[in-house]
């Protein structure tokens, strides 16, 4: 293992990695120690992971830098499950010293919980020596300079001041380098990086004389990607901001909604936290079986209904993967030591697959497929989401196909304001713009509307998808869930899709 | 470094160093040290836990050049060694030089900070526990602190038959002692113990509708948790559902418990942002791009505020900040924080803002601060006299999934959680289905019937970023439920 440590370091990086200046012998000596002193403990699993995350966050104000935050957290973590009663314990201090305070720790801790667990662990002892993996990234973030990064997102930004109807542009920029070492008694060791990206634009209008507003913001996805992003090569920032002004011009003048029920053609710019919110989290089988009834929230969709819930109507496929390029939950193996890989959660619209980790899957007496992540080494690995995504047509099918079929209907665009309940049924987003269809044409855009629906009801009234060509990988930095509260990254793909007879609302 | 260096000792050998370099006007160092164990359950069953030691030590060096103000922060976990608190201020050195001028600051040029900031002896630091001395390892929290409750809970676990009753939830116990120094002898170390315990308790009743109810509490070493007490408390509101009925849609009169009104109370308190409200288009704008400082925003019963020194909610009372931000800036670190009304009577008071917007902006400098209260001038009752004195509501036990949906009127959407209870002629009658809500937290503020006394509120949805609230219960007129949720 020797020597590896050092890949941590990204090439260019000015930064001084702490985890790189722990002598690699120390790394090996305590990856022994705290997998030896378990081993002799009879442990039935213990893993030991060393991180460091660099996130750097810029946000400007009308072009005046208003946060510079660069932060770099670092630390090292001990899980142990011991007559089926889990353990676990975290510090930002990386030494033997302290690795023998952690494995006491997490022992002290999986005692007090004696018998507590219903004994559900997959526990299959698979190992993967020496695995490396990396998100692809041709620029680290990092590594350019902070001053090109504000000139970025200036000269971005200018292009948008001083326009009419707009008052105000916040512009900022987050990244963050990711690197993983994972052990555990199995034999697996990992050394795992991982880079994502997100500028944001959004432009500002105030109306009658401060007393009302509107906006617009970029659609641009965060990625796992560099810094390259920020250029036109992957997403089109130069076409998207220079439509903004117009957009937010003609939004502005636009009537306010009015209610009913109508299509709706949803671009996946929208549609991908619809699919976050009312698929991904509702087949998370820890929610499902009740582990975050006190915080997050259980799930309509339980392990009873598997191969018997008609979640949506038969063109509707999901696939869960953590392998998809740009994905921002895409990784080699999770934070548990399993491989990951890509199986479906709807087929032909009918449940047939739920996100697990170790400690629920047996409950499906199935393996894990590999959804544990823990966002800090200080914090519990838990079932999180994969990258969810809704599979396109197999035809041509463009957005603009989808809106000639619409009769009243609306076009959504964005996403905005999201809420969803307890169990995942009732739902309701709202959008960046809602563009009015009228005998499947566009003919403008209308202001502060809604579309609310339950889960199941929505998803069967998905009567048609757009091909490959509309399919867009979007996503979130900030995906809450367990407690202590944890934030995760993770992607959704999505065609445009039609959907009929959906509540808008004024809102 | 190992976990057990003082905190003070690292800022001074940090601040020693600074101050032998000559190229920069302060140097501001925030060490927070942060020790936390928990347990969480499901099922009836122990799932998780953890115990943790993080620390951030944060570097932030300013200085001047032609009449514009640079500022270089870095983070950091921790640093070991002598080599590597070197490498760190470099590091930081750097980010200053590499630095463009800080937008937020340019009023302040030449007012260092012991100019405007009292230097606070190390000798009188504040201290909610009596024992707080930086030069001392920073205290770890036990799991100890579980003993008695964790005996309990289990015993409450056995006590639910074979999954008639499930209980799920959490305790957590957290110490963060709050360290800041400066070049300019500003010092402040300050420590909090927060506990929390929460229980979900979920049944099928007598017809296999299922049924759940929540409590959460906030304590400060859980000598005051009870699992056997809250347990009952859970099992009478679920008697509660024995009779459930269907309702539609519609504006209701609302009994809205404290967790309730904190939760709505920290949306109106978020959005209390001066900048924004410059900006315009928030419910703190005023015509002409002003906040709207001294104009009535609800009715004259309610005053919203923070006080770091309340007996029951007491937090640090001095201002500690890392990053630069709307309703922030690194230039306030050190500010002693005192009781602030948002709003007093009714009227706008304060809205969070830097000191440099005074100069730039004409706004008047007020800080966040780590509570928050709610309390009103007219004459209250409790929240059973409330439920008494209700000829036709619903009492709501918590709020979940709370988004703002227009900023202009803080227009909310969210969720009912876990209990919702019609209430006809005093009395309790039956458990109704859970509702969405479009409405805003004005609505509460304007349309109030009756409240009661402020109790300790910890806020289901937010209560991880600020568990440290004092609400009343509020009897609502016409809080609008837009849509039906079958969550149960």
């Amino acid at each position: 293992m020797a020597g590896k440590w050092l890949l941590v370091v990204s090439e260019g990086v000015k930064w001084q990695s702490m985890l790189a200046k722990v002598d690699p012998k120390t790394i090996e000596v305590i990856k022994n120690l705290v997998l030896e002193k378990a081993l002799s403990e009879k442990v039935s699993f213990a893993s030991l992971r060393i991180e460091e995350t660099r996130t750097q966050y810029l946000q400007l104000r009308d072009n005046d830098l208003e946060t510079d935050d660069d932060v770099c957290e670092f630390g090292m973590s001990v899980s142990v499950v011991k007559n089926n009663s889990f353990g676990f314990a975290g510090s930002v201090f990386i030494t033997p010293a302290s690795a023998e305070e952690l494995i006491k720790q997490a022992l002290e801790l999986a005692a007090i919980s004696s018998g507590a667990i219903d004994g559900n662990y997959d526990f299959d002892g698979t190992s993967y020596v020496d695995l490396e993996y990396s998100s692809p990234c041709d620029i680290n973030p990092f590594s350019v300079p902070k001053r090109d990064k504000i000139e970025s997102l200036r000269e971005y930004s200018s292009r948008l001041l001083g326009k009419k109807s707009i008052d105000h542009v916040t512009s900022s920029f987050y990244a963050a380098e990711e690197n993983k070492f994972y052990a555990d008694i199995f034999g697996t060791t990992a050394l795992q990086k991982r880079v994502r990206i997100h500028p944001v634009f959004e432009a500002v209008a105030i109306l009658e004389d401060g007393g009302d507003y509107e906006s617009l913001r970029t659609n641009a996805p965060p990625v796992a990607g560099g810094y390259e992003y920020l250029g036109n090569k992957i997403w089109n920032f130069d076409d998207e901001i220079a439509k903004i002004p117009d957009l937010l011009e003609e939004k502005i003048k636009s009537p306010f909604v009015e209610e009913g029920n109508y299509d709706l053609v949803i671009d996946p710019t929208n549609l991908w936290l619809t699919i976050h919110e009312s698929i991904g989290h509702a087949t998370e089988l820890d929610r499902a079986i009740g582990y975050e009834a006190a915080y997050a929230g259980t799930s309509f969709a339980t392990p009873s209904l598997l191969g018997k819930l008609q979640y949506g109507s038969n063109i509707m496929n999901i696939k869960a993967d953590r392998d998809s390029l740009f994905g921002l939950a895409s990784i080699a193996i999770d934070d548990e030591g399993v491989k990951t890989h890509s199986f479906d959660i709807v087929r032909d619209g009918i449940l047939v697959g739920f996100q697990t980790n170790r400690s629920v899957a047996g409950l499906l007496g199935a393996k894990s497929n590999g959804c544990a992540y823990g966002d800090s080494p200080l914090h519990v690995p838990i079932q999180r989401m994969a990258n969810v995504s809704l599979q396109p047509s197999g035809s041509v099918v463009t957005t603009e196909d989808l809106i000639s079929q619409v009769e009243n209907g609306f076009y959504i665009v964005g996403d905005r304001s999201w809420s969803i309940d307890m169990q995942r049924y009732n739902f309701q987003f709202t959008g960046q713009l809602f563009y009015k269809i009228q005998s499947g044409k566009i003919v403008g855009q209308v202001r502060h509307a809604a579309y609310q629906k339950s889960t199941v009801e929505f998803w069967n009234s998905l009567s048609a998808l757009g091909g490959d060509r509309t399919y867009l990988l979007a996503g979130a930095l900030n995906c809450g869930k367990g407690q202590p509260g944890q934030v995760a990254p993770v992607s959704h793909g999505s065609p445009s899709a039609l959907f009929e007879n959906v509540r808008v609302l004024k809102v | 470094m190992d976990s057990d260096q003082p905190i003070g000792s690292i800022a001074d050998e940090i601040i020693a160093k600074c101050r032998q370099k000559t190229a920069i006007d302060e140097a501001i160092v925030v060490i927070e040290d942060v020790s936390e164990t928990e347990v969480r359950y499901a099922n009836n069953h122990i799932t998780t836990n953890g115990i943790r030691r993080d620390r951030e030590l944060t570097l932030i060096l300013t200085k001047t050049v032609k009449n514009l103000q640079y500022v270089g922060i870095q983070s950091v976990s921790s640093v070991a060694g002598s080599e590597e608190m070197d490498n760190f201020i470099a590091q930081t050195f750097a980010a200053l030089e590499a630095s463009v001028p800080s937008a937020n600051n340019e009023e302040l040029i030449g007012k260092s900070l012991t100019q405007d900031v009292l230097p606070i002896n190390v000798d009188t630091d504040h201290d909610l526990q009596g024992d707080v001395n930086c030069y001392l390892p920073s205290k770890k929290a036990d799991p100890y602190i579980f003993r008695e409750p964790l005996a309990e809970l289990k015993e409450v676990f056995a006590g639910q038959g074979k999954g008639k009753s499930l209980l799920s939830g959490l305790m957590s116990y957290g110490i963060t002692t709050t360290h800041l120094a400066t070049t300019t002898d500003v010092a402040f170390t300050g420590e909090e113990r927060i506990g929390i315990f929460e229980i979900v308790k979920r049944q099928a009743n007598a017809t296999g509708d299922l049924s759940s109810s929540w409590i959460g509490e906030v304590t400060r070493d859980f000598q005051d948790i009870s699992p056997y007490g809250i347990d009952k408390r859970l099992s009478e509101r679920l008697s509660w559902g024995q009779k459930k009925v269907n309702l539609p849609p519609g504006r209701y009169e609302v009994i809205m418990p404290p967790s309730v009104v904190a939760d709505l109370m920290l949306e109106l308190y978020m959005a209390a942002d001066g900048l924004d409200a410059r900006e315009g288009g928030t419910v703190f704008s005023a015509p002409g791009g002003l906040p709207m400082y001294g104009r009535r925003l609800c009715d004259s019963r309610f005053s919203l505020y923070s006080d770091p020194h309340d007996g029951d909610v007491g937090c640090n009372d001095v201002f500690v900040t890392t990053s630069n931000g709307s309703d922030s800036s690194v230039f306030d670190n050190g500010r002693r924080l005192e009781k602030t009304y948002w709003l007093e009577e009714g009227v706008v008071k304060n809205l969070r803002a830097p000191r440099y917007t005074e100069h730039k902006y004409g706004l008047a400098p007020a800080f966040h601060i780590g509570n928050l209260l709610l309390a009103s001038n007219k004459e209250s009752t409790s929240l059973e006299d409330m439920i008494r004195q209700t000829k036709r509501g619903l009492l709501i036990t918590c709020l979940w999934y709370i988004r703002e949906v227009d900023r202009a009127k803080l227009l909310l959407t969210g969720l009912t959680r876990d209990g919702v209870y019609l209430v006809e002629h005093g009395e309790i009658v039956a458990e109704v289905n859970n509702f969405r809500f479009n409405d805003s937290p004005l609505t509460l503020l304007n349309n109030a019937i009756a409240t009661s006394a402020p109790s300790l509120a910890y806020p289901r949805e937010s209560g991880e970023w600020m568990p440290l609230c004092k609400m009343p219960a509020v009897t609502v007129a016409g809080f609008n439920f837009d849509s039906v949720s079958s969550a149960s």
